[in-house]
C-alpha cells in the first residue's frame, strides 16, 4: 500500500491543456475513483502516476518520495488500461504469467500464482485457449487476471468496463470490487459512470476539463455536489438544473420559476447581491405520484419516454426547462401529466459562481 | 407503406448451423416493431432478407400480399440507415436532393420537399455545410433525411444510434421518435440495445441464438416474458431465475420452498422448473418477518438513483433485490416474492404460468 500524493500538475498536448494544475492526495490503502467525462482528462493523469506519461510540470509522491522522474517498472504498479491488449499468439496462461517472466520467478511458482489468479476470476477452465477462442468477457477477466497476478502496491484502472455488454458490466461490478478489495493496495479506478464510482469507491476525484471540481467521501459528494460542474458529473441521466430568479413580495423573498411556481426562501438567508439561482433536483426526485407530505404538482409536457428495462427515463418539458425523470417500469404516458417534486430535494448554486449555496429547506425545520 | 410477413424463414450460410432457423413474423403496416437481441442472435441476418441483400435458404418473404423473395434491394423500395452514417461528399442540400434528381418533377417542388426534410431531422441550420465535415449525429441525420426523402415502403434502422456521440443520443432519440409518429411508415429498428427498443418499438421481436423468442407489446415483453432469457436480458439487473423442483403444489428450492397459489395453473408432469422474479418485485425486510426466505447480503452495490442493489445469497442460490435503504455486508435479510410477480419456466427455460 502507498500513499500518493498529485502536486500541481499540468500537462498539455499540442497547445491544449489537458491536465491545469490538478493536486490531491490519496491515502495509503484507500479506493478512489476519478470521476469525469470524455476527454476530462482522466486517462492522462493515471498514465502520468504509472510514469508512463511525464508532466510538464508538478510532481508525484509515492510515500513522500518524488517519483515524478522514475520509470513504470520501479513504481510497484498494476494498470488495467480499457482497450486491453491480450497477446494474440500466446495462450490464457502464458499472458497471464508474462508480467511475472520478466522477474525472477521459479516455473513452480508462475503456475501457483497463475492458476490461482484464473480460479479467481473464473477462467481456470480456459488457461490453454488463446484469445481469438475467447468471448468479449472472457478476454476482459484474461487482462484483469494479468494486471492482478503480481502483487503491486497500486492499481490503477482505467474504465476496466466500459467496453463490456450491459449485462456482462452487471455481473462484473460487484465481482471486481470483491477481487480488488483482497489485494492490500491502494486502488485508483477512472470512470466516466457515477455508478460505478459509487460502486467502487471511498473517495471520489471529480475531474473536469482538467480541473478538480470536487473531491472528498463518494457519500457525501453525491448527497451534496458542490458546485454546477459535480452536480452534472454525479449523476446520470446528470441532475436537472432549473433557471430562476429571486421575487420580493413585502418583506419575504421567492424563488420564482417562470411564474408557474414560487417557493418561499426568506428564511434561507441567500446572498442579497444575487437575485439568479440555479436550482438543482436529482432525476429520481420527480416522481408520476405524490411522494410525502411536501410533493407539488407539476403539469408537463411529454418529450420522450425512454424505457430502459426495470426503469423509464422521461424527458419532459417544464416552461423553458429540460427535466428528466427516472420512475419505475409503466405503460404509455400521456402527451401532458402531472409530474410530482419536493422543494426539499433542491438543491440551490449560485447561478454567477456556480457554487452550491444551500440545499432547500422549509421554514422553521 | 406495407405488411411485411416473414414465412417459415430459415438461413444458412453454411451448411451445419442456421444463423435464423424457422422464424415466422408479420410487421403490421404502419407500425414500428424492433429486433433486439445479443450479437450473433440472427437479427442482422433478418434484416439483411428484409432488404433483399440476402436470399434465404428456406421460406418466404411478402410484402403486402406479393412475393418479393427473389426481388433485388433496388425493387423493393427499402430505405436503411446504418450505423456508421454515409454522407456524400456534397453539401448537406445536396444529400438530401440527390435521391430526387432523376425523378420527373418540378424543380420548386423537389426544392421545396429538401427544406421541408430538412426541416424535420432538424438541419435547416446547415444546409450549405460540406456534409462530411459534420459530426456523427448531424451526419447521422442527413442520412436519414435522405432515406426519408425517397418516401420508402418499409424504413431499416441497423443500431442507428451506437456511433453517436454519447451526449447527442437524447436529442436524436427524441426527433426519430416524433418523424415515425409523424410518418407512420412501417419501420424496423435493429438493436442489441434494449433501451432503444423498448423505445422506438411498439412491438419488440427478441432472438436469441437464431431463434424468434418473443414478439410482443413491450408491457408484453416486460411483464409476460415468453422465455427465462427474456427475463433476464430485459431489465436491469435482470431477472433472477431459481432453479427448483415441484412438489405437492410447492416448488422446493432446497434452502426454502414456495407454495404456489392456487389459481396458478402449471401443465401436469412439470417436475424441474425455474423460477423467475425481478429484483425490483422482491420485498425486502432487514428485520425477521414469519413465512419470508432468509438471505444473507453478500453485497451492497449503490445505484445512485435514490436505490441501491443488494446481491444475497443462501447456500444453493444467488439473487439480487433492489432497496431504498443501504444494508451491511454479511447481515441477514429476509425477502418475499409476491405471486403476482412470479414467472415459472420450464427446464429449457420457456415459459409455463398463463
Amino acid at each position: 500500500m502507498t500513499k500518493i500524493e498529485v502536486k500541481n500538475i499540468s500537462k498539455s498536448f499540442g497547445g491544449k491543456k489537458v491536465l491545469d494544475d490538478v493536486s490531491f492526495t490519496i491515502d495509503s490503502g484507500d479506493f478512489v475513483s476519478i470521476l469525469g467525462p470524455t476527454n476530462a482528462g482522466k486517462s492522462t493523469l493515471l498514465k502520468i502516476i504509472a510514469g508512463v506519461e511525464n508532466p510538464d510540470s508538478g510532481q508525484i509522491l509515492f510515500d513522500d518520495v518524488d517519483v515524478t522522474k522514475y520509470p513504470p517498472q520501479k513504481r510497484n504498479i498494476g494498470v488495467i488500461f480499457q482497450n486491453f491488449a491480450l497477446y494474440p499468439n500466446l495462450t490464457v496462461f502464458d499472458n497471464i504469467a508474462s508480467p511475472l517472466k520478466a522477474k525472477n520467478i521459479s516455473k513452480d511458482k508462475i503456475e501457483m500464482k497463475v492458476t490461482e489468479q484464473a480460479r479467481i476470476l473464473k477462467i481456470d477452465a480456459l488457461l490453454k485457449k488463446r484469445p481469438n477462442e475467447l468471448s468479449g468477457g472472457e478476454a476482459q477477466r484474461t487482462a484483469l487476471a494479468r494486471a492482478l497476478v503480481k502483487d503491486a502496491a497500486v492499481y490503477l484502472l482505467d474504465e476496466p468496463l466500459t467496453n463490456l455488454d450491459y449485462k456482462l458490466k452487471e455481473s462484473m461490478k460487484i465481482e471486481l470490487k470483491k477481487i480488488l478489495q483482497t489485494k492490500r493496495a491502494t486502488i485508483i479506478y477512472a470512470t466516466p459512470s457515477p455508478e460505478e464510482a459509487l460502486v467502487f469507491a471511498n473517495t471520489v476525484i471529480f475531474l473536469y476539463n482538467g480541473h478538480v471540481v470536487q473531491t472528498g467521501g463518494v457519500r457525501e459528494c453525491y448527497t451534496s455536489p458542490s458546485n454546477l460542474i459535480a452536480a452534472q458529473i454525479c449523476s446520470t441521466p446528470p441532475m436537472n438544473l432549473i433557471n430562476t430568479k429571486i421575487v420580493t413580495k413585502g418583506n419575504k423573498d421567492f424563488l420564482d420559476f417562470e411564474g408557474k411556481l414560487e417557493l418561499d426562501v426568506t428564511h434561507l438567508n441567500l446572498p442579497k447581491e444575487e437575485k439568479e439561482f440555479v436550482v438543482g433536483v436529482y432525476p429520481f426526485n420527480l416522481y408520476l405520484n405524490p411522494k410525502g407530505g411536501n410533493s407539488i404538482a407539476i403539469p408537463v409536457e411529454l418529450e420522450l419516454q425512454e424505457m430502459a428495462g426495470s426503469e423509464m427515463t422521461v424527458r419532459l418539458r417544464w416552461n423553458s426547462s429540460s427535466l428528466v425523470m427516472y420512475v419505475p417500469f409503466e405503460k404509455e404516458l400521456e402527451s401532458s401529466f402531472k409530474m410530482y417534486l419536493d422543494p426539499t430535494d433542491f438543491f440551490i448554486y449560485s447561478k454567477q459562481t456556480g457554487k452550491l449555496i444551500t440545499k432547500y429547506k422549509k421554514s422553521g425545520a | 407503406m406495407a405488411k411485411i410477413v416473414l414465412e417459415n424463414i430459415t438461413h444458412s450460410y453454411n451448411k451445419d448451423v442456421p444463423a435464423v432457423e424457422d422464424v415466422n413474423m408479420v410487421f403490421e403496416d404502419q407500425t414500428t416493431n424492433a429486433l433486439l437481441g445479443p450479437s450473433g442472435c440472427g437479427k442482422t441476418t433478418i434484416l439483411k432478407i428484409i432488404c433483399g441483400l440476402l436470399k434465404p435458404t428456406k421460406g418466404k418473404i411478402y410484402f403486402d400480399d406479393e412475393d418479393v423473395t427473389g426481388l433485388p434491394p433496388e425493387k423493393r423500395n427499402v430505405a436503411i440507415v446504418f450505423q456508421f452514417p454515409v454522407v456524400y461528399s456534397m453539401s448537406v442540400y445536396d444529400n438530401l436532393m440527390f435521391p430526387l434528381l432523376n425523378l420527373k418533377i418540378p424543380q420548386e417542388e423537389k426544392k421545396k420537399k429538401v427544406l421541408e426534410i430538412a426541416e424535420m431531422v432538424g438541419l435547416s441550420h446547415v444546409l450549405n455545410a460540406h456534409a462530411p465535415r459534420l459530426g456523427p449525429a448531424e451526419k447521422q441525420r442527413v442520412a436519414i433525411g435522405r432515406v426519408l426523402i425517397r418516401e420508402p415502403k418499409v424504413f431499416l434502422f441497423d443500431e442507428p444510434l451506437s456511433s453517436i456521440e454519447p451526449e447527442k443520443k437524447a436529442v436524436l432519440k427524441t426527433e426519430i421518435k416524433k418523424i415515425q409518429r409523424k410518418l407512420k411508415q412501417t419501420t424496423i429498428y435493429v438493436t442489441h440495445d434494449q433501451t432503444e427498443a423498448l423505445t422506438f418499438a411498439e412491438k419488440v421481436a427478441i432472438m436469441d441464438k437464431g431463434r424468434l423468442l418473443q414478439f410482443d407489446t413491450v408491457e408484453n415483453i416486460y411483464n409476460k416474458p415468453a422465455a427465462a432469457f427474456i427475463g433476464f436480458f430485459i431489465g436491469s439487473p435482470g431477472m433472477n431465475i431459481i432453479d427448483g423442483k415441484v412438489k405437492d403444489g410447492s416448488i422446493d428450492f432446497g434452502d426454502f420452498v414456495f407454495k404456489l397459489p392456487k389459481t396458478m395453473k402449471l401443465p401436469s408432469g412439470l417436475s424441474d422448473v425455474k423460477l423467475g422474479i425481478r429484483p425490483e418485485h422482491v420485498e425486502v425486510s432487514t428485520v425477521e418477518k414469519s413465512g419470508w426466505y432468509k438471505f444473507i447480503v453478500d453485497a451492497y452495490e449503490p445505484a445512485g438513483k435514490g436505490f441501491g442493489i443488494i446481491h444475497i445469497s443462501t447456500d444453493h442460490h444467488d439473487i439480487k433485490v433492489r432497496s431504498e435503504q443501504m444494508v451491511d455486508e454479511y447481515t441477514p435479510i429476509w425477502v418475499n416474492f409476491p405471486t403476482q410477480y412470479i414467472h415459472i419456466f420450464d427446464q429449457n427455460g420457456m415459459r409455463v404460468n398463463v
